[in-house]
């Protein structure tokens, strides 16, 4: 009895008030893993469907593999009262139950261009397993107009109907790694749907986990662009620092001091230049728009030439380390050189767009004996990332010719007592009060 | 410098302080207002007599909230005097603040001859004592090699041991400089710590603004084109985004409102002008390309800001194709000429630049602004009406600019009957209401909105 959708609006506030309703979560990473425990803590009944027969395991286990505060009390307290299971059945699991969300992953290929793989995949068990009545909502961030131009025909290759027989809306996660439930609390939830009703019925189950509330889109499309617009914003702005921080070096004068003027005003936010962007984020989102145009750089110039700036900055940030090296006589061949961090923002197991990779590769490149570190990865899982070696932080510092902090970790600062005397230190975050260079800072 | 041996806590120890503003614009004005409100004895000098002989008068040449008040107050009680006379006025004072305006050619570079001849005179009748300030935004480090060098030579005195020196500069917006000056935070660097404490001492007496000190002219002088620059490229990806929009069959609007819900975000409005901040961006360009420094993300923000305007075309294009009709021979009237809503200010130079090129492609053009005569617009070249009725009577499309309210009282159907059977309204700025529109049986086509 999939009838959601066709039930009537007091029938279905009914039903959600008493949680009479189940709700399926396709992908359990880091995003998916933490909705389906927060439905679940508001007393719905959750499958949650994964892939990695590990992770399922994990999650019926009510063991965590990564760190989210508040997740581990919240899985602990799913499993107990059997309100979340989870399972590698896709098929089950969409019949089972009235509300579908997938929130899976969606990463680019080599060129640049999103890999769709695997949302069509769900998308297909979905449409197999389709009822009459059934919900079915996207939160991945997606290109704009997926959700009603590739994923929708999918659906109704099932013969049922998008708005008639069926929901369908886009909903973007907006919460970040690390923070999920704080901001699910103060957010407010997009949510942009085919049809009216599907919007109510997404906008009531949302609103049971945010208290901040819904705001309701016109549709999939707009819900689609919002999410990017942030991203892109941020990105344009970062390469904005970075172009200036670049000025800065040449007129030698700190930009932290020139941005912390600019943001004076209440009017600026001008955000902070770095030895690059990474993660799945920033670095993704404008590939969503540019690699979807055919004459990128007529349409969307700013965003495209956003991209190229940022991801100059690991090349950018090397350069600066020669050119600290060529004062005291040296040369980047046969150096040591220590990258410290790895993972793209501190405490978050993830390296995907590290800028860390790219150093790693200009600089052996040219010669370097490089290694990384980054507290929260083994040796070896640093060593098999990077292709760079790895080892005990102070070993590795007692050796160095030269450090670049990629990833700002509290213990970082005082790097400088670690070190040779004639070890150069290069700030990739501009933390540093005694750092040799930073990006757009001379030394002190 | 006999400044630093100075308090100027009191209203009584301020009025012993001659202050010299050099430029009686907006910004030069409302600066010598405020410091005679404080106390001190200022005299605006500029070379405009036209300018010079209203505010004896007791009377302000510009549409600033609050001041006429203060220019009337001031000059009856004899703290605020004027005077074309530079070099007089230079050497009756302690303190000279310099408020120009730097002018851009159209290769985009800067012009700073109208300053070196306001520093060479300056120069010419400076004492020892002085404390020059300059209050005009130029490129990164202008101040401590042009302007210095400019005084130096035409006195013979050292900066820094016979005068001081400092930057100062803070963000004002046409039609509220007056508010904007005495509570917006305000840039502050000295060529040595007398200077900056001097500058200091005077901006802390005058309104309510923080004063924030850099360590240098530079860092002091790049911070004020960062904050200009900034708001060109959020702009600029704001406008990209709205034209995209347009594309996607999405509204703009709806997207950066949810999107700025996140406090990590701040999308604009689009916009057809970037206000008056336009040129300032080239001051910082002109510099870097001494560096051979490329600005790719700055310069790309002017030309998306720029080509707004062809833009703003092709929509007028796209509205009349659909009823049928060519660019060449319409009657277009452009509702708004001004760059900010419900005040009488400045002009907006694009909206100019679009009448210039709409006409240039055959339309028939009118103009009218509540804030304007039709004298005053033909004098800009804009063929103009005195009421908004004659202005849309009989056109094919009307082109609304900026939002000013005395627009958003007039009722669409009060527009529909006079304008023709068949015609379209594109708006800018947008005050219309889409389903209202479309309810009415009026063609509207909204920027940023697909």
């Amino acid at each position: 009895m999939k009838s959601l959708f066709t039930l009537s609006i007091e029938e279905i506030k009914t039903k959600i008030q008493q949680r009479k309703v189940t709700l399926c979560v396709f992908g359990l990473g880091k995003m998916g893993l933490p909705l389906a425990c927060a439905f679940a803590d508001a007393g719905f009944k959750v499958i949650g469907v994964d892939t990695n027969s590990k992770v399922v395991q994990n999650v019926n286990n009510g063991v965590t593999w990564f760190k989210e505060p508040e997740l581990d009390e919240k899985l602990t307290k799913a499993i107990k009262n059997k309100k979340l299971t989870a399972t590698l059945n896709g098929e089950d699991a969409v019949k089972n139950s009235d509300f579908i969300i997938v929130i899976v992953p969606l990463i680019l290929d080599k060129r640049k261009k999103p890999i769709f793989s695997t949302i069509i995949e769900v998308t297909k068990i979905i449409s197999e397993n389709l009822d009459k009545g059934h919900i079915v909502g996207y939160e991945t961030t997606l290109p704009i107009g997926s959700t009603e131009n590739m994923l929708k025909p999918i659906l109704e290759k099932s013969g049922l109907k998008a708005g008639k027989d069926f929901g369908l809306f886009y909903s973007p996660e907006r919460l970040m790694a690390g923070k999920f439930f704080s901001r699910l609390r103060e957010l407010k939830k997009i949510i942009g749907a085919i049809d009216k009703k599907t919007a109510f019925i997404a906008s009531e189950i949302y609103k049971t986990i945010c208290p901040a509330g819904v705001e309701i889109v016109s549709n999939p499309r707009t819900a689609e662009m919002i999410k990017l617009a942030a991203g892109i914003w941020r990105d344009v702005n970062i390469a904005f620092a970075n172009e200036m921080a670049k000025l800065a070096d040449m007129y030698n004068i700190d930009i932290m001091e020139v941005i912390k003027a600019v943001n004076s005003s209440p009017r600026r936010l001008m955000l902070e230049p770095g030895c690059g962007v990474g993660g799945h984020c920033i670095p993704v989102y404008p590939y969503f728009i540019i690699s979807n145009l055919k004459d990128a750089d007529g349409v969307v110039p700013l965003i495209k030439a956003a991209r190229k700036t940022n991801e100059s900055m690991p090349e950018y940030t090397v350069k600066l380390a020669e050119k600290e090296l060529e004062k005291k006589g040296k040369t980047l061949e046969g150096t040591n050189i220590v990258i410290l961090g790895l993972a793209y923002r501190p405490h978050i197991k993830e390296t995907l767009n590290s800028p860390t990779l790219d150093m790693v590769k200009i600089l052996k490149k040219s010669g370097v004996n490089v290694s990384v570190y980054d507290p929260i990865f083994t040796k070896e899982e640093t060593e098999k990332i990077t292709g760079a070696q790895s080892g005990e932080y102070e070993s590795l510092l007692k050796k160095a010719d030269c450090i670049i902090i990629a990833t700002m970790y509290e213990k970082f600062k005082h790097v400088k007592e670690k070190i040779k005397r004639d070890c150069i230190i290069i700030d990739g975050r501009n933390r540093l009060k005694d750092a040799d260079k930073g990006i757009g800072r001379p030394q002190k | 410098m006999n400044l630093s041996k100075q308090t100027l806590n009191s209203f009584e120890e301020r009025s012993k302080t001659k202050i010299c503003v050099i430029k009686c614009n907006e910004i030069g004005l409302s600066t010598a207002c405020l410091l005679a409100e404080a106390g001190f004895k200022v005299i605006g000098a500029d070379k405009n007599i036209k300018i010079i002989e209203t505010i004896k008068s007791g009377k302000s040449p510009f549409h600033e909230q609050g001041l006429e008040d203060l220019v009337s107050k001031n000059v009856k009680n004899g703290r605020l005097a004027v005077s074309t006379n530079i070099k007089q006025a230079v050497f009756q004072s302690d303190v000279i603040i310099i408020v120009d305006d730097i002018l851009v050619d159209k290769k985009g570079r800067p012009d700073y001859s109208k300053l070196e001849r306001t520093c060479r005179e300056i120069g010419k009748a400076l004492q020892k004592g002085t404390l020059i300030i300059m209050a005009t935004i130029v490129g990164p480090g202008v101040t401590e090699t042009l302007v210095k060098n400019w005084v130096e030579n035409s006195s013979g005195l050292k900066a820094g041991t016979d005068f001081g020196l400092a930057f100062s500069s803070t963000e004002a917006t046409v039609g509220r400089v007056l508010h904007d000056i005495s509570h917006n935070p305000r840039l502050v660097a000295g060529i040595n710590n007398e200077s900056l404490k001097a500058a200091t001492l005077i901006f802390s007496s005058m309104g309510k603004s923080a004063i924030i000190p850099l360590s240098s002219i530079k860092a002091a002088e790049t911070a004020c084109l960062f904050q200009n620059v900034y708001r060109d490229v959020v702009l600029a990806l704001s406008n990209e985004l709205a034209v995209f929009c347009e594309k996607a069959g999405i509204d703009y609007a709806e997207v950066y409102k949810a999107a700025n819900a996140n406090p990590q975000c701040r999308l604009l409005a689009p916009e057809v002008t970037s206000k008056c901040a336009q040129k300032i961006p080239y001051l910082l360009l002109k510099e870097a390309e001494d560096f051979a420094a490329k600005l790719r993300i700055t310069r790309l923000a002017r030309e998306v800001n720029e080509n707004m305007v062809k833009h703003v075309v092709k929509l007028v294009r796209k509205a009349l194709k659909r009823c049928e009709k060519p660019l060449r021979g319409s009657r277009i009237t452009i509702f708004g000429i001004s760059c900010k809503a419900n005040i009488k200010t400045s002009i907006n130079p694009e909206t100019v630049n679009l009448v210039k090129t709409l006409e240039s492609k055959g339309a028939k053009v009118k103009v009218y602004d509540p804030f304007f005569s039709k004298k005053e617009l033909s004098k800009l070249g804009c063929p103009a009406e005195n009421s908004w009725k004659t202005a849309i009577k009989g056109a094919d499309c009307l082109l609304i600019t900026i939002g000013h309210d005395y627009f958003k009282k007039i009722r669409l159907e009060n527009i529909k009957v006079l304008m023709k059977s068949l015609s379209v309204i594109v708006d800018l700025s947008r005050i219309l209401d889409p389903e209202e529109a479309e309810e009415k049986g009026i063609l509207l086509i909204s920027l940023g909105r697909g």
